[in-house]
């Protein structure tokens, strides 16, 4: 009897360990941003592209934007090397606010970004949303620049963007071929699947110590 | 405590039953469909007859019986959409059925009741219950053979091998990797009667083969015919490693990664606790071979898959699995069923969270993922009758002529300018160019934009053509 007993103290007392390690795990899960749900928000695909001029330190290609998801962290853009002409200096990507107060900024070298291709730049900034913010494209040093490409406005289905500009001036209906990448906020059902398959996964845990512990088996289960 | 009665258990397994059938249902009324689901109807459309519809289906890759049934049913029903996806539907609850009778019986309701939550909670499995496709079917036909076959192994007796042999042939008639499936169910019995030493239930195997073969021999024509049509081309990309390993991933895609991840850990878990169990009990018990049978199978078709595409061309791709995922859900059943009442009813409401996620996404992916609704109600409500639909994306024609009439639709290339419409509706794609501005002028078309839209997953602008 006393024995008995002292196996189910023992017993709570693993499947207590395992369920705190659970909702330990679940925690440590809800609370680990890469865990979380990303979400790219991007223009339509469109054959009508057009470029701007040289990206300088004065020629900034400028897209006023309004978020949609508050924490950003990365925007792609679309350049163009000229044929590779562009091959040195780098390409800087600064994230501002309304007052210009600069929020992020990511440098990359030209000689690595891609003519036809999406080139991502980190920025990793948290934002209000429904409130305006800017980002800039500017190329610094190397004789040849590379050139942002944009697209018509309306035939962009990108919620954010409002106005793109080009060495200070607005580009009449146009919109930078970009897109944004979210990351989004933990939902509810999200960190109720976390603790349930979390607490499962420490409780068969447990109960697999304790059928080991006590060399327990179920042979007289029937098939 | 008194143990639970048995008729408590099966009013308990058909409420489950009966929600996820009914999550399925409201998951059908929606215009929405993608491109193999547009052959479909396509095919539907075109051939009248089973004979037509047989040597159109002989032209693409897959056995024809899926396009019976939908035949038989849109006879009496008539073409829906919402009909349609429900015939799909019509599986996955016999499937169901099947579980509570036949998994029940002979594992438990445990196991049954884990088999439901975690086929409806694996994220793969509820977008092809509504899909108008033959992957349900395949599955009802796959589960029903491996449930036979196991009882033929069992008992020996002559109705599981029949049973056995209809489920088989239905199954090689539905899909080939449902056939591939069905081949290896048939290759374990023969092997497992062969170390048994048992003659006649050889002998009984024996029949059920020539009869199942005997019965295929009708479509082996056909299948000669794909085979050499597959060998000289088709679609599916090379078979890399980076591939083989996204198959896994794939069963249990969400957008969310870490529920992905967490889904790909309790099948992983799954298949050591059947390690685990094999060595514990020694090989001794029967449940755990029928875990590993039903574990190896879907682990065969997709080897089977590979091997057959690095020797002709790549022919196989993962939704191919599909047929066999519901093993794979009852073998993870048949191992967790294992753990204490406690810990399976913790698991149970994992799934059932799970079940609640997946659902949320599919039914975004159903009803508002695609521009089709207000696409349709834009152009039923403004179209006239002398107004016609211009498109330039000629690949997509077959998926225009499931929602208009064929003399609505005219492609680019076909188009003549000079005709006599009071308006024409330009769905225009990126792919390729908008009409030629000096032909439209020279023939007093004005254009002007109305906006974006989009059906399925291809998006245009629509721009509307009207003479002044």
């Amino acid at each position: 009897m006393k024995r008995e007993w002292r196996t189910d103290r023992t017993k709570l007392l693993i499947m207590a360990v395992a369920g705190v390690a659970g909702v330990a795990a679940a925690v440590y899960l809800c609370m680990s941003p890469q865990f979380r749900r990303q979400e790219i928000h991007k223009c339509a695909t469109t054959n009508e592209n057009w470029q701007t001029g040289p990206l300088t330190e004065t020629a900034k290609a400028v897209q006023e934007f309004v978020p949609q998801e508050s924490e950003l962290m990365q925007i792609a853009v679309w350049v163009n090397r000229q044929d590779d002409s562009a091959s040195e200096g780098m390409l800087r990507l600064t994230v501002y606010d309304g007052q210009g107060v600069s929020l992020a900024v990511c440098e990359r070298p030209v000689a690595e970004l891609t003519t036809n291709n999406w080139e991502w730049f980190d920025v990793g900034t948290e934002l209000n949303v429904g409130q305006t913010y800017y980002f800039s494209m500017e190329a610094t040093g190397g004789e040849v620049r590379p050139t942002a490409v944009y697209r018509p406005m309306h035939l962009d289905r990108i919620e954010e963007n409002v106005r793109f500009l080009y060495g200070g001036e607005p580009v009449e209906g146009g919109s930078a071929a970009c897109q944004y990448r979210y990351r989004l906020p933990l939902t509810v059902w999200e960190g109720v699947i976390y603790f349930m398959f979390c607490l499962f996964f420490a409780f068969a845990a447990g109960e697999l110590v304790c059928r080991i512990v006590y060399k327990e088996s179920d042979r007289g289960r029937k098939i | 405590m008194q143990p639970i009665s048995e008729k408590k258990k099966i009013i308990f397994l058909s409420v489950i039953a009966l929600v996820i059938t009914g999550l399925y249902i409201s998951l059908c009324f929606n215009q929405n469909i993608w491109t193999d689901e547009a052959f479909t109807i396509d095919l539907l459309n075109r051939q009248q007859t089973f004979g037509e519809i047989a040597s159109y289906t002989a032209t693409d890759v897959h056995p024809p019986l899926y396009y019976f049934i939908l035949k038989c049913f849109t006879e009496v029903f008539g073409v829906h959409f919402w009909l349609i996806k429900l015939l799909s539907v019509l599986p996955v609850l016999l499937l169901f059925l099947l579980d509570m009778i036949w998994v029940r019986k002979r594992f438990g309701a445990r196991t049954a009741c884990l088999f439901l939550l975690l086929f409806a909670a694996v994220p793969s499995t509820m977008e092809y219950a509504v899909q108008m496709r033959m992957y349900a079917w395949c599955m009802l036909f796959v589960t029903g053979c491996a449930c036979a076959a196991w009882d033929a192994f069992v008992r020996e007796k002559n109705g599981s091998f029949i049973w056995m042999g209809v489920c088989g042939v239905c199954a090689a008639y539905s899909h080939y990797f449902a056939f591939v499936a069905i081949l290896w169910m048939y290759g374990f019995l023969f092997l497992a009667f062969v170390f048994r030493r048992s003659g006649k239930a050889l002998l009984k195997w024996l029949m059920m083969a020539v009869l199942s073969a005997a019965a295929y021999l009708p479509w082996m024509k056909y299948f000669l015919y794909q085979i050499r049509g597959v060998s000289n081309s088709y679609w599916i990309p090379e078979i890399t490693s980076a591939v083989i390993r996204d198959y896994f991933r794939w069963i249990f895609e969400t957008d969310y990664p870490a529920v992905t991840a967490l889904c790909q850990i309790l099948f992983a878990a799954g298949i050591i606790g059947l390690a685990g169990l094999m060595i514990a009990h020694r090989g001794k018990r029967g449940r755990d071979y029928a875990a590993l049978f039903s574990l190896l199978i879907p682990i065969l078709v997709v080897a089977t898959g590979v091997v057959l595409s690095k020797l002709i061309r790549p022919i196989f791709i993962i939704r191919y699995l599909m047929p066999a995922v519901p093993l794979l859900c009852l073998s993870a059943a048949l191992v967790f069923a294992n753990l204490s009442g406690r810990v399976c009813a913790v698991l149970a409401a994992a799934l059932v969270s799970l079940l609640a996620l997946d659902y949320r996404t599919e039914y975004f992916v159903e009803y508002r993922s695609t521009d089709t609704d207000a696409t349709l109600a834009l152009l039923h409500e403004n179209m006239g009758e002398n107004d016609i639909i211009l498109y330039n994306y000629k690949l997509y024609d077959f998926i225009y002529q499931c929602y208009f009439d064929d003399e609505q639709l005219v492609y680019m290339e076909d188009m003549d300018f000079a005709s006599d419409y009071d308006r024409i509706w330009f769905l225009c794609t990126v792919y390729n160019p908008m009409p030629n501005a000096q032909v439209l002028a020279d023939n007093g078309w004005s254009i002007s934009y109305v906006g974006d839209y989009g059906i399925e997953q291809n998006e245009f602008w629509i721009y509307v053509m009207s003479r002044e």
